[in-house]
């Protein structure tokens, strides 16, 4: 692809799967009450609008610097971690050599930028929210670094190309097993749903976004899906093969691999309750990290 | 070259987000009133700024955290020498990581995950 | 364009919750048409739901003020006066969706004017003028922006005894998953609250569910709309705490179990609370977490007491009761576990006494047991007692796992 198309690509499958998430939300809250949808295929632009046509928002003596900059370098976040994917063999935006470590520093800038925006609203309850991300965000990041230094050990390699051209014999899935629900819960936890919604949760009046209205908050709305698609795409990439299939097109596989992935991410935000964040922390630790150590060992075992 | 690209993309988002929020404010006439700053506290009005010497409940938490991030450091290249140093690298790694999860069974039962 | 879309939205509402009100909001909350926003900052139209204390307008003028505009506030009740034009209110018995789009629709396109601010354009302190840049002095952050302090000073923690700021606010009284019409000051240290002290009592609640009761008081009324009301009752409770814990679609479920029940529907609880427990609710609920003590439960009565390991239950002594072979279920442990439980325990007792005993009467005047706590806690056991050292998402759930009227009771009741 020439640099033109790529680029058109790469917002073309960022603004359709943040789209497609939202219409799966849709589909499946109404499935689970038992209901016809709403619209299903329009109701996320109406929201949209409906946010954009609100006016925008102050509190008293808030950091409006880093409260109108935290939605926006959130996206540009988001919008990084999609460019790292390769949609065929000759085509990736950015062909970095170190794209792991790329992603890495997306992860624990998200962190930041999360408790940013919690913080410059100068309120209690995005203040709550902000610190008690953090929390959470942090140990989540560890275990999904591991998952991803475990895949790029056959491959020798940390760029995301070279990753997945480890895979054509077997997927990174099946070699190991582990990698793959471990870093679905980064996902939720970068976009901060369903059980890992410790920042804009509902007992806190929607956390650090409890003071935004207007575009600020489409924006950070956007980047929340946005971060999930970069997630879910990244997820295809280096535990399902990416672009590698038979018959089809390259970009084709890594479109229906991702909206796989993001069913199984919906699926999980919607299906589990969120627990206290003390008791979350624990399981990180004390379940979650030994797990990810042994997929590092056992990716170990296996490359060797 | 891919890191000019990356943060090319970067710097389009964030400016066109900015660019976004700027132009919805400007467009709008009606001013944010003072008695709307309020913070939301279900109607009620707080009494003191928010930000606060907070306490930050899992502080030691992230010390172990920290003991990880530095490891992960470590990692990055060991990934890709891994396979050409094999069985060694695989023992040096894993009593690396040995040691660091002796420091979360000790943060465990000195309860650091706890909320206090 | 926007205006086109926008106005096909679903309607963005934040509900202030008044007197009596509560199952027909929960209603509201079912219909897709409808987006109640946990935020007055995500909302177009302030829903107030049922009359609010004249000391709360206050509160609610701030809450008004809190909508970005274009905003526009609805009445839904009985009390208004002809001061609301008809665009704006809906009498209690009516659905007021098709009113509140039509409303929505005039907000978006300009026909209905957003409304103005209700309290005065002024910071609460003057502050501007002193400094280089009229931040209003020196200190910490420039000054007194806005005449508010910043945080009070250190005091030791509750629970490590780390002395760090404390933080002072009112809280409520329109606060989602929050006792309508309670407004407590709570101090925290982090998220942590260490004391809390009431306000302004909570509303004294009034359910669709009590009516079979109150009629039982007068004549004979069938063991079926007794039992229905019961189970009615315990699942909007249950939905309660299935929103807070982050799974709203369920709890979207349990509204719906609830309206058809009411609606004299059969329907099976069984597979929600399967749902739940697959879902993890168990684990949200820590063991232990809003264990009170044996006294308090007593005092309470109703399910609250059965949660806490006492049979008692005045269906035990009703003949009608006693042919049907009704013992009363309990849990023993006390806490939020132990009142969801006995909240399910109890609804599904409900609907098989119903399909034991379709056409069973009871006499008027009978001393049928309700489905919530009767009886008023001593003085010494406040609402504000079970919060000091709890993290905020927890103490929402020790909130949540009581049944309107414990609450009401644990909170001090209104002066008539």
């Amino acid at each position: 692809m020439t640099p033109i198309v790529l680029t058109m690509t790469w917002v073309a499958f960022l603004l359709g799967m943040a789209w497609y998430i939202a219409v799966l939300d849709g589909l499946w809250a109404a499935a689970r009450e038992g209901r016809q949808p709403r619209a299903p295929l329009a109701n996320p632009l109406y929201r949209c609008a409906t946010i954009l046509r609100q006016q925008s928002n102050l509190t008293e003596a808030p950091d409006l610097l880093n409260w109108r900059l935290a939605p926006a370098l959130y996206a540009g976040l988001a919008g990084t971690g999609v460019a790292l994917v390769p949609f065929s063999s000759a085509s990736v935006l950015a062909d970095l050599e170190v794209g792991i470590v790329w992603w890495g520093a997306v992860e624990a800038l998200t962190v930041v930028v999360v408790f940013l925006h919690g913080w410059s609203a100068n309120s209690q309850l995005g203040l709550i929210g902000a610190y008690r991300y953090v929390a959470i965000g942090l140990p989540v990041m560890l275990i999904s670094m591991f998952v991803l230094i475990a895949a790029a050990l056959p491959a020798e390699s940390l760029a995301v190309p070279k990753i997945i051209e480890s895979q054509h014999e077997l997927w990174n899935v099946i070699r190991q097993p582990l990698g793959l629900p471990l870093f679905l819960l980064l996902g939720l936890s970068l976009s901060f749903r369903g059980p890992f919604n410790y920042a804009d949760s509902a007992d806190l009046a929607d956390g650090t976004a409890s003071e935004i209205s207007g575009a600020a908050r489409l924006v950070w709305e956007f980047a929340r899906l946005a971060m999930l698609v970069a997630t879910a795409a990244m997820a295809a990439t280096v535990f399902l093969g990416g672009y590698l299939g038979p018959v089809l097109p390259g970009p084709l596989w890594l479109l229906l691999k991702t909206a796989v992935v993001l069913v199984l991410l919906v699926a999980l935000s919607h299906l589990f309750a969120r627990i206290s964040p003390s008791r979350m922390l624990t399981l990180i630790w004390i379940v979650l990290m030994p797990l990810a150590f042994i997929d590092l060992v056992w990716a170990g075992l296996v490359a060797l | 070259m891919a890191l000019t690209g990356l943060l090319t993309i970067m710097g389009t988002i964030v400016a066109g987000a900015l660019l976004l929020q700027w132009v919805a404010a400007r467009t709008r006439r009606d001013r944010v009133v003072e008695s709307q700053k309020i913070p939301f506290l279900g109607g009620s009005a707080p009494n003191t700024h928010a930000w606060q010497r907070f306490h930050v409940r899992y502080y030691s938490m992230t010390l172990l955290f920290i003991a990880f991030e530095m490891e992960m450091m470590f990692m990055y290249p060991w990934a890709v020498v891994y396979v050409a140093e094999g069985v060694k690298a695989l023992a040096e790694m894993g009593m690396f990581l040995a040691i660091l999860t002796v420091g979360i069974l000790y943060g465990w039962r000195e309860g650091i995950f706890r909320w206090q | 364009m926007l205006e086109r879309l926008a106005a096909r939205a679903p309607v963005p509402v934040f509900v202030a919750m008044g007197r009596d009100r509560a199952p027909a909001v929960e209603r509201l909350l079912r219909n897709a048409d409808i987006d109640v926003t946990a935020t007055p900052r995500h909302a177009s139209i302030l829903l107030v739901a049922g009359r609010v204390r004249d000391s709360d307008q206050a509160y609610l003028d701030r809450l008004h003020d809190q909508l970005p505009h274009p905003r526009a506030t609805f009445w839904w009740g009985d009390e208004q006066g002809d001061d609301v034009d008809e665009a704006r209110r809906a009498a209690s018995s009516d659905d007021p969706v098709v009113a509140l789009r039509v409303l929505y629709r005039n907000l978006i396109s300009g026909a209905h004017a957003s409304e103005t601010h209700r309290l005065a354009d002024e910071p609460p302190a003057p502050w501007r003028g002193k400094g280089d840049h009229g931040q209003g002095g020196e200190g910490m952050m420039g000054g007194v922006p806005y005449g508010r302090m910043m945080p009070m000073p250190p005091t030791p923690d509750i629970r490590d005894g780390l002395t760090l700021d404390v933080y002072t606010t009112q809280i409520g009284p329109f606060m989602p998953y929050w006792p309508a019409g309670l407004v407590l000051e709570v101090t925290f240290q982090g998220d942590v609250i260490q004391s809390a002290e009431v306000v302004n009592p909570t509303y004294p609640p009034r359910d669709v569910d009590r009516v079979p009761f109150d009629h039982l008081l007068h004549e004979t009324t069938a063991l079926a709309q007794i039992e229905r009301a019961r189970a009615a009752h315990h699942l909007v409770c249950i939905a309660r705490l299935l929103s807070l814990v982050g799974l709203p679609t369920l709890s979207r479920r349990a509204q719906i179990l609830a309206a058809r029940v009411r609606a004299n529907e059969t329907i099976a609880i069984a597979p929600l609370r399967k749902a739940a427990a697959r879902s993890g609710l168990k684990a949200a609920l820590a063991p232990g977490l809003g264990r009170i003590d044996d006294r308090l439960a007593r005092e309470l009565g109703g399910p609250v007491q059965r949660a806490a390991g006492h049979a008692i239950d005045h269906r035990s002594d009703n003949p009608t009761y006693t042919r049907l072979d009704f013992t009363p279920v309990m849990q023993t442990q006390s806490d939020c576990r132990a009142r969801l439980a006995q909240w399910f325990d109890e609804a599904e007792q409900a609907l098989a006494l119903v399909s034991a005993a379709p056409d069973a009467m009871i006499d008027h005047g009978a001393l049928i047991e309700a489905p919530w706590a009767h009886r008023a806690p001593p003085i010494d056991y406040r609402v504000t007692e079970l919060l000091p050292g709890l993290e905020w998402s927890e103490a929402l759930l020790v909130l949540n796992s009581f049944d309107s009227a414990a609450l009401c009771r644990m909170a001090p009741l209104e002066a008539p």
